[in-house]
């Protein structure tokens, strides 16, 4: 069972002046299932190699239960790692690329057969055993690679991007395979994606990355309802969190652009140390605005007069673009009728719900402790 | 439209015209000429004589032959490995992340763009026993060397060294491409499967390599069953026959004995060879194939 330590890991390449990844600090729980997510060039992958010892680490200690491993050869760190493009062998049948590495390891021929077979039977690959990988689909090609990994009980599974590579049906579909695994191995995991579904599904918790850094750790609905900062908050969530440069005027936010929504007395309670005219950026999730009708008596000040741009139907929901002044407004709806392109509409703002971050900092105003009341 | 078919003739056969000319007048007449030919008697001067099988006859009862085709297999077994083995090796070189390797790549393919004649020529200057380098750096760590080009035992050895040494360039081209098709991610897979280098190189890049040596194997095995430039220049098929190999042969009974009939039968003899190696080798290939 294995427990792993990041601290302060830092990766800098030769002849470049920035880190690629910096300050990293992450302890991660026996059997935990860690999803680093951030935007390509975010350092999530280069983070997950120097874990696996195909990149070296410039600064800082990498532990496994305990054990120094920043110098220990990838074969000797217990680790499996499933690859973005696979990497399997071209030239052997699946057996081989199954048995490569216990055959590497000098397991008897009995034991490597039965855990071939295994490993097979749980990824529903027995019948390609003689199969060479070019002769796969892409989803077999993926149980391959995840089976390569598992053959070997590792302690820890590394996981760059494994489902990149499919279709989006497949995709689904391996995802919930792949938390069926965990929940039946039970090793630890850590697992790189940009694709903050995947994130969210799989990861007990959420590491969320952007320039090298760090930005927030947190289980997903944390991350979800808590934003560090203006970034996570734009990261995670899908529609995107609608953002509002505004600034605080007699307990209304407004901007130049004609926003202006009042204050409700449980926001500002949230916001103690807020100045009067303090510049703000209000971020507010699609699903907490909402058309008014919709909603019985709003309270006076809560909402905003819209023009619907753009109306997208997705059966269970409705996705509303709307422009208000110079303001651009998306929210989700259920699924109803809420006018055509060119209606005007009243939007109801849960601004209990909204997120407040400095303008020039970016971080969140409230911490998450003070917050947590209205998860 | 009804002139669209004869249109389009016209144009095929004004941009393949050129081509089929050049192909007609020195390939395909000499080819067949030359296989006419193999059933004539003809010393340039009178005219040919048809003898029909004759001269297959002969060269199944020639010693001759036989002792070129001879001498041509052993350089085949002396070269093709050598050059396939340090072709590789400098492949694999070139192909990490050594300093000035461009550099390097372009030196070892300059013996490829040099003339043979030319290369003969330094080459058996330097195998001279008196004034070459060879021996003179032989005669440095206490060696006596060998009279190289002019040593029964010797000659053939140093044609080998000679066409090793001008084909390196070639193979480690080949091979350098064929490395950089490996996908690196493979190697990683490897490494965290727990291979070491050698188990990288045996069973990652060799077999990877698989469809390169094939080439390799077809390319050089033609080529040097042609062997015949540097031999000419170096020894000229001597000392005695120690280094007569077929093409030597071939050229040695057409031009210097006027035996034009018996020189195209030779031809076809070694056309046949290679044309049968090569069906026994894509063979052999397409067996080892998924």
């Amino acid at each position: 069972m294995a427990k792993i330590s990041l601290q302060n890991i830092a990766k800098r390449y030769p002849n470049q002046e920035r880190f690629t990844v910096e300050d990293f600090n992450l302890e991660i729980a026996d059997q935990e299932f860690i999803v680093l997510v951030g935007p390509s060039g975010c350092g999530k992958s280069t983070t997950l190699r120097m874990i696996a010892g195909l990149e070296t680490i410039t600064a800082g200690s990498f532990l496994i239960d305990g054990k120094l491993m920043n110098d220990v050869a990838p074969k000797d760190r217990q680790i499996a790692m499933v690859f973005q493009n696979y990497a399997l062998y071209p030239h052997m049948s699946v057996y081989k690329n199954l048995s490569f590495g216990l055959k590497l390891r000098k397991y008897a021929k009995d034991d490597i057969d039965s855990r071939v077979k295994q490993a097979a039977s749980i990824l529903g690959l027995t019948e390609y055993l003689d199969r060479k990988p070019a002769t796969l689909s892409g989803g077999q090609r993926q149980r391959v690679a995840m089976g390569r990994a598992i053959v070997r009980d590792a302690e820890v599974f590394l996981m760059d991007e494994p489902l990149s590579n499919l279709d989006a049906k497949l995709r689904e579909s391996m995802r919930a395979e792949i938390a069926k695994l965990h929940q039946r191995l039970k090793s630890t995991t850590v697992y790189v994606t940009h694709d903050q579904t995947e994130a969210m599904t799989l990861a007990d918790r959420i590491v969320i990355m952007d320039q090298g850094k760090i930005q927030q750790i947190g289980s997903p609905v944390d991350v979800y309802n808590h934003p560090a900062n203006v970034f996570v908050a734009g990261f995670i969530g899908s529609p995107a969190i609608n953002f509002f440069d505004v600034r605080v005027e007699n307990g209304y936010l407004v901007n130049d652009a004609g926003f202006k929504l009042k204050l409700s007395a449980l926001a500002l309670s949230k916001l103690p140390n807020l100045q009067p005219s303090q510049e703000l950026t209000l971020g507010i999730r699609p699903e907490d605005i909402k058309v008014s009708e919709n909603t019985e008596s709003p309270e006076a000040g809560s909402t905003i007069e819209v023009e619907i741009t753009v109306v997208e139907t997705l059966g269970a929901n409705v996705i509303l673009h709307a422009k208000g002044g110079e303001n651009e407004f998306v929210s989700r709806l259920n699924a109803g009728q809420y006018g055509r392109p060119g209606d005007k509409v009243t939007l109801w703002f849960n601004l209990e719900r909204a997120h407040f971050f400095d303008k020039t900092t970016q971080q969140n105003l409230v911490s998450a402790k003070a917050s947590n009341g209205d998860s | 439209m009804v002139g669209s078919k004869k249109f389009n003739f016209l144009w095929i056969a004004f941009f393949l015209g050129p081509g089929l000319v050049g192909f007609t007048i020195f390939v395909l007449i000499p080819i067949v000429t030359s296989l006419y030919i193999s059933f004539t008697e003809w010393d340039l001067l009178n005219s040919p004589v048809f003898i029909g099988l004759g001269n297959y006859q002969t060269l199944i009862a020639d010693p001759d032959f036989w002792m070129s085709l001879k001498n041509t297999v052993f350089f085949i077994l002396g070269y093709l490995p050598s050059v396939m083995a340090i072709g590789l090796g400098i492949a694999l070189l070139l192909n990490s992340k050594l300093k000035a390797r461009t550099f390097f790549r372009g030196v070892y393919f300059l013996p490829v763009v040099t003339s043979w004649v030319a290369v003969s020529l330094v080459w058996s200057w330097l195998f001279n026993p008196v004034y070459g380098l060879i021996n003179y750096f032989l005669s440095l760590v206490g060696v006596t060397g060998p009279n190289w080009l002019t040593d029964p035992k010797t000659a053939m050895i140093a044609i080998i060294i000679t066409s090793v040494w001008k084909d390196i360039g070639f193979i480690m081209v080949l091979y350098l491409g064929g490395l950089q098709n490996i996908s690196p991610s493979l190697y990683e897979a490897a490494s965290i499967d727990g291979a070491n280098e050698l188990n990288k190189f045996w069973k990652i890049t060799l077999p990877m390599l698989q469809p390169t040596t094939f080439f390799v194997v077809m390319i050089s095995l033609i080529n040097s069953f042609q062997v015949f430039d540097q031999v000419n220049v170096m020894t000229g098929g001597g000392p005695g026959n120690a280094t007569n190999v077929l093409v030597q042969n071939i050229y040695q009974s057409a031009f210097n004995f006027f035996e034009m009939g018996y020189a195209a039968a030779m031809s076809w003899a070694l056309f046949i060879i290679i044309f049968s190696v090569s069906i026994l080798q894509m063979w052999g290939e397409r067996r080892t194939k998924i």
